[in-house]
């Protein structure tokens, strides 16, 4: 017999109906006994997690509950088509605290007041913010300017540092040479000396 | 009286715009698909929401039922769609997800040596760890798991549910046990390596 399939292994495990030849297979075939205890494991863990259902409040379910919804949403949904299709064929509508008004303008034509109040503070925004960006170019530069002021005073404070520590060094290198070569003047004369004295 | 009455014949008095028939229809299967809905969530707040969605789609969509199949798959369906849907807006990623599971697995595993608890808050990690890899199984797979397994409906039931053969069925649950049970055994190789 060839291995049980996937479908034939669910069988035996959820006990469906089934031909008894399948589970006498599983009884000598490893390979299908493995797959079996494989799914038999899924099955335990699935069964483990079960969550058990809590007390829940019921919801909000009823016929006249959702005739209501479906009513709202029909006329909130209805009213701003409208003003979406108004609004193209050249409708404005504005709302403030003189109440709301409609203007019509075919295809934005510019007489339109609410429109070229529009663009009047667009203007006016654009100018502010054209400021805005001079103001912050400015100082902007001006911080960069005190940056590289304090960086040339912090590089020329060092290199008058670096100098002096230079000399320094230089002078204490000149008085060691000078005792050397004093040392070493005072070592040939004294082995002139030395010779001299051998000679005669 | 009213419970006398199948299905159709609600339906049907439903979608003349009998309130009361719908109603009826509500009572009827509120429970089941609330068990459905909770068992795919595991959180009330989002089980009552989708509850209310699932029967609200119903209401909407009432008109539309012909009858072609029967009216309690006809819900289920709707269901578990829902239940698919919202799984997919949390954006669960199908083909890491095992993984995931089994690295929070050893994370457990490794918090239980260090820390010894107590044995019944052990029990609560485990489950804890368990539900995760249930949860983590993609939306089709664990959509049969909650059906067959926690829902008890049989094959039959789960084919006209979904339209599927009942062959896509058995070899879909197949691959979700199989899962769970690799994801099991990985775990007691690992247990049984640290000790």
């Amino acid at each position: 017999m060839k291995h049980l399939s996937e479908e034939q292994l669910i069988d035996v495990l959820m006990d469906e109906p089934r031909d008894p030849a399948l589970d006498r297979h599983l009884e000598y075939c490893p390979p299908c006994s493995e797959r079996y205890r494989l799914i038999a494991d899924g099955l335990s863990m699935a069964q483990t997690a079960e969550p058990e259902i809590p007390e829940m409040p019921r919801p909000m379910i009823s016929h006249a509950y959702f005739r209501r919804r479906t009513w709202l949403r029909r006329a909130v949904a209805l009213p701003l088509a409208a003003m979406l299709v108004l609004s193209l064929l050249g409708f404005g509508f504005q709302s403030n605290q003189d109440g709301f008004s409609v203007q019509f303008s075919l295809l934005g034509n510019g007489t339109n007041q609410a429109s070229v109040q529009q663009e009047e503070r667009i203007n006016e925004l654009e100018a502010r913010l054209l400021e805005a960006i001079e103001l912050n170019a400015k100082l902007a530069q001006n911080q960069m300017d005190s940056r590289f002021e304090a960086v040339f005073q912090e590089r020329e404070h060092n290199l008058n540092e670096f100098s002096t520590a230079l000399n320094a060094q230089i002078k204490g290198i000149k008085l060691q040479n000078a005792e050397y070569m004093v040392d070493l003047r005072e070592d040939l004369i004294e082995e002139a000396r030395t010779i001299a004295t051998r000679g005669k | 009286m009213e419970h006398l009455v199948d299905d159709i014949e609600l339906v049907r008095r439903a979608q003349q715009g009998e309130g009361a028939a719908f109603d009826v229809l509500v009572k009827r299967y509120e429970s089941k698909i609330t068990g459905l809905v909770y068992r795919y969530v595991r959180d009330t707040d989002t089980a009552l929401d989708l509850v209310q969605d699932i029967f609200f789609k119903i209401f909407r969509n009432l008109v539309n039922f012909k009858g072609e199949s029967k009216f309690s798959s006809w819900i289920y369906r709707i269901a578990i769609n829902d239940c698919i849907d919202h799984k997919r807006r949390l954006k669960v990623r199908k083909e890491q997800s095992l993984q995931q599971i089994q690295e929070y697995g050893y994370d457990v595993a490794d918090e239980r040596d260090e820390a010894n608890v107590e044995a019944t808050h052990l029990s609560q990690m485990e489950h804890a760890w368990v539900r995760r890899a249930v949860a983590d199984l993609p939306p089709n797979q664990q959509s049969i798991v909650v059906m067959k397994v926690y829902q008890d409906l049989t094959f039959d039931q789960i084919s006209e549910i979904l339209d599927e053969p009942v062959s896509t069925v058995k070899s879909r649950l197949y691959k979700a046990l199989s899962n769970l049970g690799s994801v099991m055994r990985r775990k007691q190789v690992i247990e049984g390596g640290r000790k």
